[in-house]
């Protein structure tokens, strides 16, 4: 399988793809705070992405990680903290329009894919245009478009089971690209794959997010997946212990 | 089988609420299949009770010489509802015969009344009904001598003399098909006893009814034990599947999942047996046969109950097995997430095989009911290896046509598991195959229906007296009355009757003249229905009745069932929810595909139900011989209504079960 870099990125479509003009970070996180009864996820993180800014988020397990992704996705709430995107405060809106934001704003990409098993490969990654309102046949034809680039070609019909790690990795970065949305965040999207595999998910990734202007936000455990981000941040029990240039 | 039960404590015990969840679905699908199995199967033999309460009105001839009583029974009806009068006489002027429920033979002239009859006679004018049982009112009839309570029985205890009895010639050689003249209504016949069992040519068409009904309801809700214990199927096949892979062998697994499955289906056979008993005071208030039941005719046995005790269990058990039969196989058929297999179009072979099996057992000659049973538990079982499918063809049909997401989404996923697509509505399969059995048979039912003109006629047979005598009689108390009577001779006991058709002014006056009638000729048969030509003109609209209070109970069951796999669908499909709302899907696109979800396989089992029980119907008629011009064909209307009623129904459990979703999807999606 190659992993030969985007040179036609899809052309943008309809609201998905509807950008304001960008001032400041796209996306910020406030004094973010987090607990799950007597645990504490995050105890006051702050943490802004610009356009086309690839972060890698890094820490031990039970860091916080993932919550500080899951927070900025909108995906949870914060217990005290702001989530800003394009300057509009985002954590307060109810879950109607936090997953409307998820829906039009954010891809994801996950650990095992997170791709629905029931639906064939090219669907998975159209779902995301089918939700916004697309036709079916353009829908399904702008997924398509994403498999040669991402080297997945001949894929579109098979059904995640059918898939390797990679194979699964790279449709979900298709389907988490295809509205061309200004974040995508990934939570340890190398875990499964070998290291040779994994570093060809992450160039593909990145340049792709490039391709279509996204910001990236990594959580990983791989300084490897870590480099190849402009930027680290390391939490350390639920609050910035380091950040900077990987 | 010590590490099986260690496991299972464990599992059991670390379950969870989620575990504790899927085990009390299953437990309350299992009582609920259970209690309705056990209430569909006790009908049939609570009409053997009811004949054998009735076998002493069915006389046993012996010679005069040996009797000690002369018995009479007579059909006579009031406003369309049937009596049966039983004269006595004894011989010589003693008997030791004592009607059920009394000590001794009552003395000549008294009247003994069900009580059902005696408040008719208590509140309609005597000359309308009273009148046909002149004499001293004794005691009312007890339970044990009648069918039901609500059955209208009569008495009448006749002078020395008054009834003369037929003789039988026991050495004439007899074709064995003859109708034995003894068992005609109207003939007197010596008796030395009363019968205290037998058989009666009206219940046992009942009888067969009620067994059909019995089919058509117990395989399907055994059908229905095997989806309850398969519920939350995916969380075990998962579980079941890390298991494997951590080095549990094949017959462990399938060990803990016998185990797992019998625990709960055990607790709810049981609960479900507790359940039927608690619910035939309730089930005996439905009228079949013209009344209620007597809620002690309805008890099974211990031997059927004891049966379900273990064929019950056993079945949600072979069920869970071969539920998980993909994990035993290979451990990564579950965890790598391979597509289930496709029902196969082989399937549908089954569907003619079973059809032509019914209609040639239908239209043979047989003795008994069973090789009809059997082959109609045949068409109905087909149904459901044939509806899995029928729902994967219709699911690939949506998915091919859907333009919006929640549309394929749902195509999607019953092509992923038609099967659990399929289990999630075979309730409604109970409902629909009721329901095309009545509304397939009742427009034929009601063909036989007569006008009022032959409602106001009354066929008289067996009439004893002079023709003159009775003509004065009728015109008597309704002198606008036709009468049309002329004498018979040549049948047995014959010799001097009248034969022939009066016909009453008008409804009003119809019951007067049948009281002047049997006044006149006591011991005439008296039929109001001129016509009655075969097993089918014996069906009432009580059948009616009852077959939609089960079908009723069947949408009832169906809903709860429906809800049940609702319930636990989305808890199988936690994960894929998780993920859809990780996209940002609205639950709007979720609930609207679980619509579809349930309707597209709703419209088709219940669709497919009503066809199917519409067919029996029409075996059932074919096998009573009914005449092909009296057949008309299923009522459609009520049918397509019943579609709209479980369409609405499925869309009511949809929205009722909306909360479950709403909690799921909003719980935070982890990695497994």
């Amino acid at each position: 399988m190659s992993s030969a870099p985007l040179t036609h990125a899809p052309a943008p479509h309809g609201p998905a793809t509807a950008r304001p003009e960008q001032r400041g970070p796209v996306l910020a996180g406030r004094g973010l705070h987090r607990r799950f009864g007597a645990a504490v996820a995050l105890a006051g993180v702050d943490l802004a992405l610009d356009e086309g800014e690839s972060v890698a988020v890094m820490g031990p397990s039970g860091s916080g990680k993932s919550t500080l992704l899951h927070c900025l996705a909108g995906i949870e709430t914060p217990d005290h903290g702001e989530v800003h995107l394009d300057g509009h405060r985002v954590d307060v809106l109810p879950e109607r329009e936090r997953t409307a934001l998820r829906r039009r704003r954010f891809g994801f990409v996950f650990q095992s894919g997170f791709l629905l098993p029931e639906l064939p490969a090219e669907e998975n990654v159209a779902l995301p245009l089918l939700l916004v309102g697309h036709p079916r046949r353009r829908a399904v034809d702008e997924a398509r478009r994403w498999f040669a680039p991402l080297g997945i070609s001949g894929l579109e019909g098979r059904r995640p089971g059918e898939l390797s790690g990679g194979e699964g990795q790279r449709v979900s970065i298709a389907r988490a690209l295809v509205t061309r949305p200004s974040v995508v965040f990934a939570d340890e999207p190398t875990a499964t794959l070998d290291r040779a595999t994994g570093r060809a998910v992450m160039v593909l990734l990145l340049q792709a997010a490039q391709t279509a202007r996204s910001s990236v936000l990594v959580v990983t455990h791989d300084p490897e997946v870590a480099a190849q981000c402009d930027r680290t941040v390391r939490l350390r029990d639920g609050i910035v212990a380091v950040e900077g240039a990987p | 089988m010590t590490v099986v039960l260690r496991l299972a404590a464990l599992l059991v015990r670390r379950g969870g609420a989620r575990g504790g969840a899927a085990l009390a679905l299953t437990v309350v699908g299992v009582a609920t299949s259970t209690a309705l199995a056990l209430l569909a199967a006790s009908v049939a033999p609570a009409f053997d009770a009811r004949a054998d309460r009735i076998a002493w009105r069915q006389p046993s001839a012996v010679d005069i010489a040996d009797a000690t009583a002369i018995q009479r029974r007579t059909l006579d009806t009031f406003e369309g509802q049937p009596i049966t009068v039983v004269e006595l006489e004894a011989v010589a002027g003693v008997s030791s015969l004592a009607p059920p429920g009394l000590r001794a033979f009552p003395s000549a002239g008294t009247v003994l009344l069900s009580p059902a009859l005696a408040d008719l006679v208590d509140t309609h004018p005597a000359d309308e009904l009273g009148d046909r049982f002149p004499g001293a009112r004794g005691p009312d009839l007890g339970a044990i001598g009648l069918a039901h309570a609500d059955e209208l029985v009569a008495v009448v205890m006749r002078p020395a003399g008054t009834l003369d009895p037929i003789t039988v010639d026991r050495t004439a050689s007899v074709h064995p098909d003859a109708p034995d003249p003894t068992l005609a209504p109207g003939v007197a016949v010596p008796v030395d006893d009363f019968a205290r069992s037998g058989t009666d040519e009206e219940l046992a068409l009942y009888r067969f009814l009620a067994q059909i009904a019995a089919v058509l309801l117990v395989i399907p809700t055994l059908l229905l034990v095997g989806a309850a214990a398969r519920l939350t199927a995916d969380h075990r096949e998962q579980r079941l599947g890390v298991l494997r892979l951590a080095g549990a062998t094949p017959g462990a697994v399938a060990g803990l999942t016998a185990l797992e499955s019998l625990l709960a289906a055990a607790t709810g056979t049981l609960i479900g047996i507790i359940g039927y008993l608690a619910a035939l005071p309730l089930a005996a208030t439905v009228p079949l046969a013209g009344g209620r039941f007597d809620a002690y005719d309805l008890i099974l046995g211990p031997g059927p109950l004891l049966l379900a005790a273990l064929v019950i269990p056993v079945a949600a058990v072979l069920s869970a097995v071969v539920a998980i039969r993909r994990v035993v196989v290979s451990p990564l058929g579950v965890t790598c997430g391979a597509p289930p297999r496709r029902p196969r179009a082989l399937r549908l072979v089954f569907l003619p095989l079973a059809w032509l099996a019914l209609v040639a057992v239908a239209g043979g000659d047989n003795e008994t009911a069973i090789p009809l049973l059997v082959a109609l538990g045949g068409v109905v079982a087909t149904v459901a290896v044939v509806g899995p499918w029928l729902t994967w063809v219709l699911g690939t049909l949506l998915s091919r046509l859907a333009r919006r997401p929640a549309a394929l989404l749902a195509g999607r996923r019953i092509v992923d598991d038609p099967r659990g697509a399929y289990r999630t509505v075979s309730g409604m399969v109970l409902a629909g195959l009721l329901a095309g059995f009545v509304f397939g048979v009742l427009p034929s039912v009601r063909a036989n229906e007569l006008p009022e003109l032959d409602r106001r006629s009354i066929a008289v047979d067996r009439a004893s007296g002079d023709e003159a005598a009775l003509r004065a009689a009728v015109l008597g108390v309704d002198p606008a009355a036709m009468v049309d009577l002329g004498p018979v001779a040549g049948e047995p006991g014959g010799a001097g009757e009248v034969t022939g058709v009066v016909v009453a002014s008008s409804l009003d006056s119809v019951e007067r003249v049948r009281t002047a009638l049997g006044r006149a000729a006591p011991g005439a048969v008296l039929d109001q229905y001129a016509g009655l030509v075969d097993g089918l003109g014996t069906l009432d609209t009580d059948v009616e009745r009852g077959a939609l209070a089960l079908a009723l109970a069947a949408l009832g069951m169906a809903v709860t069932a429906a809800a049940i796999s609702g319930i636990s669908a989305i808890l199988d499909q936690r994960t894929t929810l998780g993920r859809l709302r990780l996209v940002g899907t609205p639950l709007r696109v979720l609930q609207r595909a679980r619509r579809w979800q349930t309707v597209v396989p709703l419209v088709l089992a219940t669709a497919g139900a009503l066809a199917t029980g519409a067919l029996a119907g029409a075996s059932l008629m074919i096998a009573l011989e009914v005449d092909a011009s009296r057949v008309r064909p299923p009522a459609v209307a009520p049918m397509a209504l019943v579609v709209v009623t479980a369409v609405i129904a499925g869309l009511a459990v949809v929205a009722a079960t909306r909360p479950v979703l709403v909690a799921v999807s909003r719980a935070t999606p982890r990695e497994r």
